[in-house]
């Protein structure tokens, strides 16, 4: 984080002198990566997404991003040392394409899973665990402080957590809203227990960062409170590291979007295989439900 | 190996015992006869014989000679030589008080070096500054810095844009050991490097070591930087300082004891908080934050015998950021600290020796709070050294140097301490580094013949991890899965390593010489830097059993060669480093908190090459030089870029400056610098990839290692420095300078600038350069009674 923070504030100290002006690049022509997402949890089947990336162009529309979706790919799955593949249905939904388990596949605690994605003469593999949860002791409401936008109809959650040992667990934590259909996650989603370890810690938490993304407008000084009258559902997920990695290393270049001092992240994929970026990702989790009391 | 060590003590040796005849010194130290400050590196020659040696650090010379008369000339350039006949029929004391040409005639020079050492000494790859010199030259935002006038000589590169942190020859920015009174200082640089440590007002002179590292140095690859500090004008007092665009600066000096003992206190603080306050809303989300630093030097000497002489310098810097938003508030400070207990004792006019006792400190600290939440990061590096040196004079086809340094390093890795809530997160323990590093060395620098002159030394370095430290193991996904633990004192891991310095100069006329060096070092400590540049939040981390020291050999070769009576000097250098052991952070590593930082580490190798070219004028009203260096630096690391090799950050094909200096009459004097560079090398994504949720991520090669480069890079700057008024008691001067004259907008950085939404109104990517110093003038009063 704190490199993060020293970046911007270097940025900020040079503005006495510094300008910034729009320029011209030749991007390297090269293969466009295959990009693959993945997600298992206990007691949910498998949700798969298989996907192109794009050369630099100055604008990508939504079509152009619909049309990345690629919906030849061959997706099975395989569960511990079994050896029968499980393989995934491909569905569509507009132009975008998922693949989902039609045989009733859900989750299980203790189980490893692995996925293999055949697609154009490539394959790519990747393995996961749904790693054992390790619950929140609570979640409890609390107000939201006094200098907030509508500060009266907002309120923070806090988490209460007695972190296990040994050291070495990994965490990632999603919230969803009343009827919204998809969990989301805040800029920063992922922990670790490398200063926790073994303790008992209370933590924020922040509510998920889509609104920001579809509307550029949208009042930052909300970003992370819930509503009074909210149904909040805080799903908290022990991790793998190979998944903690990709998600580190994801967050952290999407933070150096337009900080231009940032030093170049590479985002690890948990895949094997040349030309692929991805994540199959097994959540062990819990769900806390908090009902927000309207007033 | 044995024998080749066997060799060189016995050529070491041989050569001084070769006479026999009844002899006699004459020694004594050589000042300035104003300040009684001492002209290091100044020159004694003995006219009769053609023959000179320079003075040491403290400016304490010795020639031994069969009995006879002779003339003895000391001189430094830009001073007034002195010329004395000598009846030497015992030893003869004499001190040399040299005048100064600008108080003799006002005659500007650029450097104080012998204008002679460029071919006849056996030193390659070395320049010095002298810091009254350097204020001439153009500087941006009216800061003289003394570092960022070093990357103007060939074979130094600035690691960025207005940056005091520099690269030399295709080095590291960890792997030049800047030294502040033979304190290591561990961050030169303050506000991110954009200014160095050194108060220009407090430094007498630098000297930078790029190749032939002689046997007294050791512990970095690349280079050596000694400052100096000022000692104090011991004759009378005096205050100096000017009022800057961003900073002022005052330092006094004086005598304590007529004569005998003198001190110098120097301060420089910046105020760029205050000028920006006026403009930032009390109700804004920046009232509240702000940025400075500070410097303070202290150097206090005293002359307790004819023999003996006692020094303390001092240096206390900070940078201090405060940050208050409206959700939590941030406040970090950084600096260093360095000691200097020195002892100069003379056994004999022949042998001199310096015992010193040194203490270096570097903290980084970044302190957050909010309402439940109170948390505070720190690292560092905390140096004890004792070291002795003896430079021995026994005649003077001979000097000799021989000594041995100890230091004890406390690295500190960042380490969070904190509540949040109810609960503290401070660790049980810090899971500090610890190590004891020792040096033992001797060197001879000899005439074997009369065009031979030979630069021999070895150097054993010692270097020990030591307990206690937990070292946690990882498994292949990189997850902890044992630790081993180490108690007090427990030996870690120990190195031993002898490093042959070898040079050797062959006059080839009376005005030229061929000189070639083979030089030998290991690295100890290193920065873990994830940026290419150094941050004040990169970490010091010492050679391990994980980390093995960096090694490297360097062989270079040169031609130097002076024209119209020395008043040009000019050289060609080409040099070829072998590098091994070098650290990179893996491809992955985001600069997490880690318990081992090591564990992030891949080790590689590389090598650089290149010839410098150098052309300076130090004498004259027309003075300056003109360097330009074709250069290669290459990196080899097994889990990097595919293991392919790939060009180091601070590869430069073109580095190139023309500075020059004009006396226009006692009143104006102009500067000028002109720099062009090759672009540095960076990195470009390939592709753009979304997730179903929309959320975008850039895509890289696996091969995608600095493959690109910044437009080139160049500059030039101008100054007019005038002296409004100069007597004996009160000077006052004006420097005006305009930094980048033509407005050339440099890269500093590209970056991909990428707006908006692809689940909706789509996306903007827009490839954007930032350009840090545009056209800048700036203007800074001096003055000094």
């Amino acid at each position: 984080m704190k490199r993060y923070i020293l970046l911007s504030l270097l940025s900020v100290t040079m503005f006495f002198s510094s300008c910034e002006k729009d320029i011209n690049i030749d991007f390297p022509v090269a293969p466009s990566p295959y990009v693959i997402e993945g997600y298992i949890e206990n007691g949910q089947g498998p949700f798969v997404t298989v996907s192109r990336g794009i050369s630099f162009i100055n604008e990508i529309s939504n079509d152009d991003f619909l049309n990345l979706f690629v919906d030849n790919a061959k997706v099975s799955l395989t569960v511990n040392n079994d050896t029968t593949a499980i393989y995934l249905k491909m569905v569509k939904l507009g132009n975008a394409s998922f693949y989902i388990d039609t045989t009733k596949l859900l989750g299980q605690i203790g189980n490893t899973y692995h996925l293999k994605v055949a697609v154009d003469g490539h394959i790519f593999t990747s393995t996961t665990q749904i790693l054992p949860p390790a619950p929140l002791d609570s979640v409890v409401v609390k107000p939201a402080p006094d200098s907030r936008a509508d500060s009266d109809s907002l309120v923070q959650l806090t988490a209460y957590f007695s972190e296990p040992n040994p050291l070495g667990n990994y965490y990632r934590l999603l919230t969803k809203k009343n009827n919204d259909i998809l969990y989301d996650v805040a800029f920063n989603s992922i922990y670790d227990d490398a200063i926790v370890n073994g303790k008992a810690i209370q933590f924020s938490v922040i509510g998920g960062k889509s609104q920001f993304q579809n509307n550029d407008s949208a009042d930052f000084r909300k970003y992370g409170y819930f509503k009074k009258g909210d149904i909040v559902y805080v799903k908290w997920a022990s991790i793998d590291k190979p998944q903690y990695d990709f998600w580190k290393t994801f967050e952290a270049q999407s933070g150096s979007f337009g900080n231009p001092f940032s030093p170049t992240v590479i985002v690890k994929s948990t895949f094997k295989g040349a030309g692929c970026l991805g994540v199959w990702a097994g959540y062990g989790c819990t769900i806390d439900t908090v009902i927000i009391p309207k007033n | 190996m044995k024998n080749k060590i066997l060799f060189l003590l016995a050529l070491l040796l041989s050569p001084t015992f070769l006479f026999a005849q009844q002899k006699f010194s004459v020694s004594g130290y050589i000042k300035d006869a104003f300040s009684g400050e001492t002209l290091i590196g100044s020159t004694v020659i003995v006219r009769e014989l053609g023959k000179g040696i320079n003075s040491n650090e403290y400016g304490y010379y010795s020639i031994t000679l069969p009995t006879g008369k002779y003339q003895i000339a000391a001189s430094f350039l830009g001073y007034k030589p002195i010329v004395d006949t000598i009846d030497l029929t015992k030893n003869v004391k004499r001190n040399f008080y040299l005048k100064s040409n600008s108080i003799v005639s006002r005659e500007a020079v650029v450097l104080a070096e012998k204008a002679e050492n460029n071919f006849k000494s056996t030193q390659m790859g070395t320049q010095t500054l002298q810091m009254e010199k350097v204020k001439t030259l153009p500087v941006i935002l009216g800061e003289v810095d003394i570092l960022k006038t070093l990357q103007l000589l060939p074979g130094v590169q600035s690691s960025g844009e207005g940056n005091s942190g520099f690269y030399v020859r295709g080095g590291g920015p960890d792997q030049n050991l800047v030294l502040l009174d033979e304190a290591t200082v561990y961050n030169s640089g303050h506000l991110f490097g954009f200014f160095s440590v050194f108060n220009s007002d407090a430094i007498n002179s630098v000297t930078l070591i790029k190749g032939g590292m002689p046997a007294e140095y050791g512990g970095r690859l690349s280079s050596v930087v000694n400052v100096n500090m000022k000692e104090g004008n011991n004759q009378s007092y005096h205050a100096t300082g000017g009022v800057g665009l961003i900073a002022s600066r005052l330092t006094l000096e004086g005598p304590i004891q007529k004569g005998k003992s003198s001190f110098m206190l120097a301060a420089r603080r910046t105020y760029i908080d205050a000028l920006i306050k006026p403009f930032v809303s009390s109700t804004s989300t920046l009232s509240g934050s702000g940025y400075y630093f500070y410097d303070l030097n202290l150097k206090l000497n005293y002359q307790l015998s004819e023999k003996d002489r006692v020094f303390f310098s001092g240096y206390y810097g900070k940078d201090q950021f405060l940050f208050k938003g409206e959700r939590f508030g941030i406040k970090f400070p950084w600096g260093n600290s360095t000691t200097t207990m020195r002892w100069n004792h003379l056994f004999n006019e022949k042998l001199f020796v310096n015992t010193t006792a040194l203490f270096s400190d570097y903290v980084f600290k970044i302190g957050a709070s909010q309402s439940n939440f109170d948390f505070e990061l720190f690292s560092g590096v905390r140096d004890y050294s004792t070291k002795v040196d003896f430079d021995y004079f026994p005649n003077i086809r001979n000097q000799v140097k021989f000594g041995a340094a100890y230091t004890f390093h406390t690295f500190t890795p960042t380490t969070a301490t904190g509540t949040i809530g109810e609960s503290s997160i401070s660790p049980e323990k810090i899971n500090r580094q610890y190590a004891n590093e020792a040096a033992a060395y001797f060197s001879n620098d000899f005439d074997l013949t009369e065009k031979i002159k030979i630069n021999a030394g070895l150097r054993y370095a010692f270097f020990q991890q030591i307990g206690p430290y937990d070292r946690y193991i990882q498994n292949d996904v990189g997850t902890i899965s044992d630790t081993i633990s180490y108690g007090d004192g427990e030996n870690i891991k120990t190195y031993h390593r002898l490093e042959p310095r070898f040079s050797i100069r062959f006059q080839t006329s009376k005005s030229a010489s061929i000189k070639a060096a083979y030089t030998v070092t290991n690295q100890f400590v290193n920065l873990a830097s994830l940026s290419g540049s150094t941050l004040p939040t990169d970490l010091w981390v010492p050679a391990s059993s994980v980390v093995k020291p960096q090694f490297c050999t360097q062989y270079s070769i040169g031609y130097f060669r002076n024209f119209k009576d020395d008043q040009y000097e000019t050289s060609v250098e080409l040099y070829y480093k072998d590098l091994k052991n070098l650290i990179e952070f893996k491809e992955n590593t985001t600069g997490r908190l880690s318990a081992n930082i090591e564990n992030d580490f891949t080790f590689g190798i590389g090598r650089s090459y290149g010839a410098e070219f150098f052309i300076k004028k130090s004498v004259g009203k027309f003075n300056g030089w003109i360097g330009y260096t074709h250069s290669y630096a290459e990196r080899t690391f097994a889990d990097l870029n595919e293991g392919k090799t790939f060009f180091a950050r601070y590869d430069r094909r073109h580095d190139g400056s023309i500075v020059l200096s004009y006396t226009l009459n006692n009143k104006w004097t102009f500067g000028s610098v002109f720099v062009y560079g090759s672009g540095a090398a960076f990195n470009l994504p390939t592709s753009l990839v979304f997730f179903s949720n929309g959320t975008q991520g850039l895509y890289f090669e696996n091969d995608y290692r600095n493959k690109y480069r910044l437009s080139p890079y160049h500059r030039l700057d101008i100054s007019a420095t005038y002296t409004a008024k100069k007597t004996d008691k009160y000077e006052s001067t004006w420097n005006f300078s305009i930094y980048n004259v033509y407005n050339h907008l440099n890269q500093y950085i590209v970056y991909l600038d990428i707006q908006g939404d692809v689940l909706n109104q789509g996306l903007k990517v827009q490839p954007k350069q930032i350009t840090v110093f545009p056209f800048i003038p700036s203007v800074t009063w001096n003055f000094k009674f």
